[in-house]
């Protein structure tokens, strides 16, 4: 009974931090969505320049008009991409909350109170609550998704070529909310919804 | 420059201690009376006893307040103008802007529908609206023409600062006392170079602006489209220090 108050209890406190962390990562991901689409917009305007044959345009008489611009618009990249890593490091800080939740929850499990817990009673739930199996199994769900989610996006911005169409599209694709997950999310918390704010 | 640097004497530390310590609290007016009494360093520690001679500091206090007059004021006002100007600049800019984006949208649209046209065999290129398109350029035309403006006020800002820093190179040939910073570091010559710099941006950009504005709706290709809207947009002849050396000068003249 020890054993089981004590996981509900630090599976109550883990939801509400992956709850938390959750909201700010997708808000992170929202308020640098325009940087993203600016992003995209400047190296539209790199690559359809590159091309530009200024021999025979009006433009001859300024032959470094495309070495200057082409400068601008890459600082202007550089500095938006800054912006963007400074948000990736926010949203590693938030996967990282998630996954200590979920480790720290499970190391309780298995480690200290494995020989007391009563598998039976772990596995069935209550009218207001979940199992803790189930709850366990939602928290690994969670974390697995979201430092996935996490890990294409940062392996877009690692990989990002400013002059590469389809590098920029998977960016621009992978820096948005996961329609998926959030509805995965979105169903979890509805299953907790009476169990979060249960006093134990 | 060090302590080293100034008094390049042997000297035992306790007094060069004291000598620095005493620099480090009087305040300036009270230093200043002091050296005008004097001509020696603290009431400690005389600089005769250490041998060393009496350095002369230029009292750089903050920026000259009051009525101006002459030479200062001139500069002074020169800097403000130029804030004005580049503001106005940069309004005309966007608004030149917008009818940029019109004409290579319509520019763009007409590509499009000539592409396809061709690759669907059909002839459904319709010609482009001229008198709309005449009348954007027209408008380009009037922006560009108040941005050449602009430039020519730049270019009468950036005339008077030069007739300054010559006079004063003048004045101080005659005198022989080096010319001396306006307000806080830079001297004439430095805020004319400085306008003869911004200048040669924005002469370069409005040749570029110019020859987008003449040449825009008769573009046939995406990219050289691009490249005139975003070399509108971007000017690439104004670099980002343009902005840095602009505001050097209103800090120097105390408008910042």
């Amino acid at each position: 009974m020890q054993a089981e108050s004590a996981i509900l209890r630090q599976l109550q406190k883990s939801f509400k931090i992956v709850k938390h962390q959750y909201e700010k990562y997708n808000k992170d991901i929202e308020e640098t969505r325009q940087y993203v689409e600016s992003i995209v917009n400047l190296s539209e305007q790199l690559i359809a320049i590159k091309d530009v044959e200024m021999d025979s345009t009006p433009l001859e008489k300024f032959p470094d008009v495309k070495d200057k611009l082409s400068g601008k618009l890459m600082m202007s990249i550089e500095h938006l991409i800054e912006k963007l890593a400074l948000s990736l490091h926010n949203q590693e800080m938030c996967v990282r909350h998630i996954t200590q939740c979920q480790t720290s929850t499970s190391e309780l499990c298995r480690q200290r109170y494995s020989a007391q817990l009563d598998i039976q009673a772990a596995m069935e739930g209550q009218p207001l609550r979940p199992s803790i199996t189930d709850m366990l199994l939602w928290l690994q769900s969670i974390e697995v998704a979201v430092r996935l989610n996490y890990g294409e996006r940062e392996l877009a911005m690692n990989t990002v070529a400013y002059t590469s169409e389809d590098k920029m599209h998977i960016l621009q694709d992978k820096w948005s909310i996961d329609k998926q997950l959030d509805n995965s999310m979105l169903e979890i918390m509805a299953r907790l919804m009476y169990f979060l704010p249960e006093k134990l | 420059m060090t302590i080293l640097d100034i008094y390049p004497v042997q000297h035992n530390i306790e007094q060069l201690q004291s000598v620095i310590y005493n620099m480090a609290t009087k305040t300036p007016s009270k230093r200043k009376k002091k050296r005008n009494e004097s001509n020696t360093s603290s009431p400690n520690v005389s600089m005769d006893e250490l041998g060393f001679s009496p350095v002369s500091v230029r009292d750089v206090g903050p920026a000259r307040q009051g009525n101006l007059t002459g030479n200062p004021r001139i500069i002074k006002d020169g800097a403000a103008n130029w804030h004005n100007l580049i503001d106005k600049w940069n309004k005309l800019n966007d608004q030149g802007l917008a009818i940029v984006n019109d004409i290579a949208n319509r520019r763009l649209a007409v590509i499009y529908e000539a592409k396809e046209g061709a690759d669907g065999g059909q002839l459904s290129v319709p010609p482009p609206d001229g008198a709309e398109l005449q009348e954007l350029c027209l408008k380009l035309e009037t922006v560009v023409n108040s941005m050449k403006g602009v430039v020519k006020k730049m270019s009468g800002l950036t005339q008077q600062f030069i007739g300054v820093s010559e006079l004063e190179e003048y004045t101080s040939r005659q005198s022989g006392i080096p010319v001396e910073p306006l307000f806080q570091t830079l001297t004439s010559v430095q805020f004319s170079e400085k306008s003869t710099e911004l200048l040669g941006y924005y002469s370069k950009e409005i040749e570029l602006k110019d020859t987008i504005a003449q040449y825009i709706a008769h573009a046939k290709q995406k990219g050289l489209i691009m490249l005139y809207t975003s070399s509108w947009l971007h000017q690439p002849y104004i670099p980002d220090s343009a902005s840095l050396l602009m505001e050097s000068m209103l800090v120097d003249t105390g408008l910042r």
